[in-house]
């Protein structure tokens, strides 16, 4: 095959997998910091998306420049979620934890159904739109924006989990949620922290997708799925890893598709997931306990 | 300073503790002695706010704090180092100790008592880039204690300092802990090692199944021929 179109295709799927990885430190953050798994993560991002495309839509805003509010409306939903549900299930069984998120991935998906109808909707004509062409490569420039703008927010929950005192507070939860009360640390505030920097992941990838990516109710279904695949493989609660995780899935979900067929692209990360959960349960990136 | 009035406590039901009454006075060294499962470290666990009481009443400070939560008793000046230290054990020396000092935020004040930390255990300062799950046992102990201190605490409470460490190092930890002492901290002590806990003790508590069955000064304790015949196999 011609190495122009397979440079073109693995560099396609970096800037994808550069997304991927932001939803998963979403999802890696929260399970991180108490071990609940969300089933709902999906529906954060989906919720962004329609939040990009009704600013626009109704305001003639661009997504580029409604990001920070979503960010924000996206932050404080996730925080609500967590003081109204999952507060109540923080020592609950696995069971009843998962029995939750997922009741409110149905509640999120039915709900955007119901108001927003289960169409196909599309940002048109954004700030970021068209393609430019590097070296004989043709490249979208949303995606590129989409890119840029993910590792830039997953640089900054690098940051603010690693240089900053609340983020040191939340990895200190996370160790050990005790000890972390004993040195005055409020276990609830950081676990709402933790959900709304979760949330806020999703919403923002979701904005940055919306712009190329058509937007409808399920749409978190997929990136949900993905995301699980970049986390397990990262290691969880890691945020480097995500990030090498999220390439990794973004190249080889692309170059799969352009191999074997792009139907097969779901399945051919599942069986890289499967795969690596054989050989290394404890993620690439992991490290056994 | 601190006083305990009759407290209660129980896991699901089953009583750990009955009817405990222990007063802490400025300036001393406490120790609680007994055997393991008596209840000593459940006494401290509800003095930091772990334990919810039954029945009775924690007054500290002339302040009732007894319904307060857990994370907002250290800035209180209340700290426990907790038995098996319980260190943030993926977060290097370094960042350890800023926690222990999260409710504080006067900075210039924070890297005093850091300065003071690592006089009291210099090895912490050679070491404060590592990981705290990497260091040796007694190095673990004296982060623990490090980080305690770094919240400038008035009451200083240590579970089994001695837990898990070379011998050679229990002294150094025990005589560390009468330093400290000496600078005008009060400290609260629960050690498994009677004769050493009592004999740096002002004054000392027994505690047998949940109850506290015998009190006096250190000295006092030590002579008991009770306590000699059950603890230091005199």
């Amino acid at each position: 095959m011609n190495g122009e179109i397979l440079l073109q295709t693995l560099l396609s799927g970096i800037l994808i997998g550069l997304v991927y990885a932001l939803v998963a430190v979403g999802l890696s953050v929260i399970y991180g910091v108490m071990e609940i798994v969300n089933f709902a993560h999906g529906e954060f991002l989906m919720l962004g998306m329609y939040s990009s495309f009704w600013l626009f839509a109704l305001f003639a805003l661009d997504p580029l420049a409604t990001l920070p509010l979503t960010l924000l409306l996206l932050f404080g939903l996730g925080a609500l979620v967590y003081r109204f549900t999952i507060k109540r299930i923080v020592n609950a069984p696995m069971l009843s934890q998962i029995f939750v998120t997922f009741g409110l991935m149905i509640l999120f998906r039915g709900g955007a159904q119901f108001f927003w109808k289960p169409d196909f909707r599309t940002v048109e004509n954004s700030l970021v739109s068209g393609n430019v062409v590097i070296n004989g490569l043709y490249f979208g420039i949303p995606h590129i924006v989409a890119a840029l703008g993910a590792v830039v927010a997953t640089g900054a929950v690098w940051w603010f989990i690693n240089r900053t005192r609340l983020g040191a507070a939340l990895e200190a939860t996370a160790q050990d949620k005790e000890a972390a009360q004993l040195m005055g640390i409020p276990s609830h505030w950081i676990f709402a922290l933790a959900w709304g920097l979760g949330a806020a992941c999703a919403g923002v990838a979701g904005v940055l997708l919306s712009t190329f990516f058509p937007i409808f109710p399920e749409v978190g279904a997929n990136f949900c799925l993905i995301a699980f695949v970049v986390v397990a493989l990262g290691g969880f609660g890691n945020v480097t890893g995500a990030l090498w995780a999220g390439i990794i899935v973004g190249v080889v979900e692309v170059l799969g598709g352009f191999w074997i067929g792009p139907e097969y692209k779901l399945a051919i990360v599942l069986t890289l997931f499967l795969a690596v959960i054989l050989v290394r349960p404890q993620g690439l990136m992991g490290r056994a306990e | 300073m601190l006083s305990l009035q009759n407290i209660a406590i129980a896991y699901n039901g089953v009583p750990a503790i009955h009817d405990v009454s222990i007063d802490v006075n400025e300036g001393e060294i406490v120790a609680l002695v007994g055997g393991n499962g008596n209840g000593k470290s459940s006494t401290l666990r509800a003095i930091a706010g772990l334990n919810s009481l039954a029945s009775g009443r924690i007054v500290f400070g002339g302040q009732d704090i007894t319904a307060l939560q857990a994370h907002r008793r250290p800035a209180l000046g209340i700290c426990l180092v907790p038995e098996g230290r319980r260190l943030f054990p993926k977060l290097t020396v370094e960042k350890n100790l800023m926690l222990g000092a999260f409710t504080r935020r006067d900075t210039v004040e924070i890297a005093q008592s850091k300065d003071y930390v690592f006089e009291l255990f210099p090895i912490l300062k050679e070491r404060r880039k590592q990981i705290a799950g990497t260091l040796s046992g007694g190095q673990q102990q004296m982060l623990a204690i490090g980080r305690g201190l770094m919240a400038k605490p008035r009451l200083l409470m240590l579970d089994e300092p001695s837990w898990g460490i070379a011998p050679k190092l229990v002294t150094k930890i025990l005589d560390t802990i009468q330093q400290i002492n000496a600078s005008g901290l009060t400290i609260l002590l629960v050690e498994q090692n009677v004769k050493r806990a009592l004999e740096i003790a002002s004054r000392g508590y027994v505690l047998q199944t949940g109850r506290v069955v015998l009190s006096g000064s250190g000295e006092d304790l030590l002579c008991n021929s009770e306590i000699q015949k059950a603890y230091l196999g005199i």
